[in-house]
């Protein structure tokens, strides 16, 4: 990325105590200089803790900007907010600081003020703009223990404001969980205007902001998957009168056609290692599963064999085994099979409908829809078939669910006034979001990792 | 003088009326004003253009047979239907593939791509696949009724080329279809 990042101590403890704390977060260790751990993630009941945000103030000597301020505190909030972790104290009319200082340091400032009215944590942050250059500093203070969990200080240019904050919020997540937020993640996602045969690939962030359109060629484009490193998107485009598959790499800003076998090369999705792809293809005139190398497009092998239709394969973490759907019962269910094809069973039992699956790479929980009382729910169930779970009771048709990068959210689209719109939820069907409102009907999203 | 104006005018709008909207007209004025003799090449695309799909009929309207020549009068060939989440050929689909089927007889140098669709209900994915197995079923009949497996192609869009966008059965079953596309003549 071109936003520098650097920790922020200010006396040689506080370097050291930082670099421990920076190789704890990074490797996951226990950590060793602080033992509190501050939210217990298989807890049954959550605690949300409660955190203040105090207003954005100018670095010293730089001047006032409140739009930027502005801006800033309510992505801090909207971010921390969405990974439901964090009770936010957001009205600054409760704060009992009254801040005119442009000191964000530990002793500039008494804990007493935010521990009295609630705060665990503290968020500080200050900025500077100067013509296209911002620099934002931010700190993360444990009000109870009195002292700074995280400091950081991120460069970058001012129309890239939201990446430098999600940035720091990703940390925020990271400190008190062990596993960082997912705030600077992009979706991809198709997208059709009123009735026009053209569908075009879009993406966004995370939260629905920052959206471009990544396609113009007037055809039909479907079902985009990001590579798990987030810097390449596959999808399958109609522009030349076949469904081929291809590549863009947003590194080198150039796409390549990787597949154009007859037929359908659709519904790809990547190993963990970006090596290979596994998708839909055509074989003795129906789909069929298969694994190509990404990079080539050449077919590795043909994972199944069957007279019925194959869709919508996706990998298990550990890219040992296929899940994919299958009609060879007769309806679509969902099967699971290893990679190298041949043995194979059955994952959903419950209904006549259940389709695209998408295996979390760090929860072990397979999410799909299936088709309840006449519209499609969004469910989750684990790869040996035990615990299914119905998430959503929607009066209108929810559809193609994505797990999010650490598998805490899932998004998918529905059917809301004629238009579909994408939804966000957490893990658990709670906390259900809707990201957009505007008249483009979406298809489709596919989540990546931070970036 | 005003008055016969106006009563002019009442009848220029009248008759104005009575050329554009002839719904709106008796059966009787119909048939005196609207039917004109149509040469041979109206005459079938003024059946086509009713897209009727209960009727076999308007199959092959979109290539004709005058005399010996084959005249194209758009490239168009009706579709065929299906019902939910099936693939298996309708009775109604039979009687118009076998039509199709003697035309391609009649016309060998003409090939064709058959283009499987599904309606928006469902998995996009699945429906990609549902629509591989729609065209294969028309081009397999074909191919049982003596046309050439070299002059048949088949394509899925799934569910990505409607040809109605509400969400009602009367919409959902002009979707879930087989469209016939001519690839050479």
């Amino acid at each position: 990325m071109k936003n520098k990042v650097h920790s922020l101590p200010n006396s040689t403890f506080k370097i050291v105590a930082l670099m421990l704390f920076v190789i704890w977060a990074t490797t996951g260790l226990p950590a060793l200089v602080d033992a509190r751990v501050y939210l217990e993630l298989d807890s049954p009941n959550l605690r949300r803790i409660p955190l203040a945000v105090a207003p954005l103030q100018p670095l010293c000597g730089c001047r006032t900007d409140e739009k930027t301020a502005l801006i800033g505190r309510k992505i801090l909030i909207d971010d921390l907010e969405f990974s439901t972790f964090f009770e936010i104290l957001d009205d600054p009319s409760n704060y009992l600081e009254k801040p005119k200082s442009c000191n964000l340091a530990q002793g500039s400032f008494d804990f007493r003020n935010w521990s009295l009215i609630g705060a665990e944590l503290l968020i500080k942050a200050g900025y500077s703009l100067s013509g296209e250059k911002l620099v934002i500093e931010f700190r993360l203070y444990d009000t109870l223990a009195s002292k700074m969990i995280v400091g950081k200080r991120y460069r970058g240019r001012a129309k890239n404001i939201r990446l430098l904050f999600h940035k720091f919020t990703n940390q925020v997540v990271e400190s008190v969980t062990g596993l960082p937020g997912e705030f600077s993640s992009k979706i991809a996602f198709c997208g059709r205007l009123n009735n026009e045969p053209a569908q075009e690939l879009y993406t966004c962030d995370y939260d629905g902001h920052e959206r471009k359109q990544v396609t113009r060629n007037k055809s039909i484009n479907i079902s985009p998957a990001w590579s798990t490193d987030a810097n390449k998107l596959v999808f399958t485009s109609y522009r030349r009168d076949n469904p081929d598959l291809y590549l863009i790499d947003f590194m080198k800003g150039k796409e390549t056609k990787l597949t154009n076998r007859k037929g359908i090369n659709a519904a790809a999705a990547w190993s963990a290692d970006n090596r290979h792809l596994t998708l839909m293809q055509r074989y003795e005139n129906h789909s069929e599963i298969t694994i190509i190398n990404a990079a080539s497009g050449d077919t590795i092998l043909r994972v199944t064999k069957s007279s019925a239709n194959q869709a919508s394969p996706c990998w298990s973490p550990d890219n040992r085994e296929i899940a994919f759907v299958s009609d060879r019962n007769g309806t679509p269910q969902i099967y699971i099979t290893t990679a190298q094809g041949g043995r194979w069973r059955r994952l959903t039992k419950q209904g006549v409908y259940n389709a695209d699956p998408d295996w979390s790479a760090h929860n072990d929980k397979v999410v799909f829809t299936s088709r309840i009382e006449g519209i499609f729910q969004i469910c989750t169930i684990k790869p040996d078939g035990t615990n299914h779970k119905q998430l959503t009771y929607a009066r209108r048709n929810c559809e193609t669910p994505c797990w999010s990068p650490n598998g805490r959210h899932i998004i998918f689209t529905e059917k809301i006034n004629g238009i579909e719109q994408l939804m966000v939820m957490d893990d658990k069907g709670r906390n259900l979001k809707q990201l957009t409102f505007d008249k483009l009907k979406k298809k489709s999203p596919n989540w990546s990792a931070n970036r | 003088m005003k008055a016969r104006k106006v009563i002019l005018a009442l009848v220029l709008a009248a008759s104005l009326m009575f050329a554009f909207t002839s719904c709106t007209c008796k059966p009787g004025d119909i048939e005196e004003e609207n039917i004109t003799q149509p040469n041979a090449m109206s005459t079938p695309s003024a059946i086509s253009s009713q897209s009727d799909i209960a009727k076999p009929a308007a199959v092959t309207a979109g290539v004709i047979m005058v005399g010996n020549q084959v005249v194209d009068i758009g490239d168009k060939i009706y579709p065929i239907y299906f019902d939910f989440d099936k693939s298996e050929l309708r009775s109604d689909s039979r009687n118009t593939l076998s039509e199709l089927a003697q035309w391609m007889k009649n016309n060998p140098s003409v090939n064709l791509r058959v283009d499987g669709n599904c309606d928006e209900r469902g998995s996009n994915e699945y429906n990609l696949a549902l629509g591989e197995t729609r065209a294969d079923s028309a081009r397999k009949y074909l191919v049982y009724l003596g046309v050439s497996p070299d002059r048949l192609e088949t394509m899925s869009y799934g569910e990505e080329k409607p040809s109605c966008s509400e969400s009602s059965e009367d919409c959902w079953s002009k979707n879930r279809r087989d469209d016939f596309t001519i690839t050479s003549k």
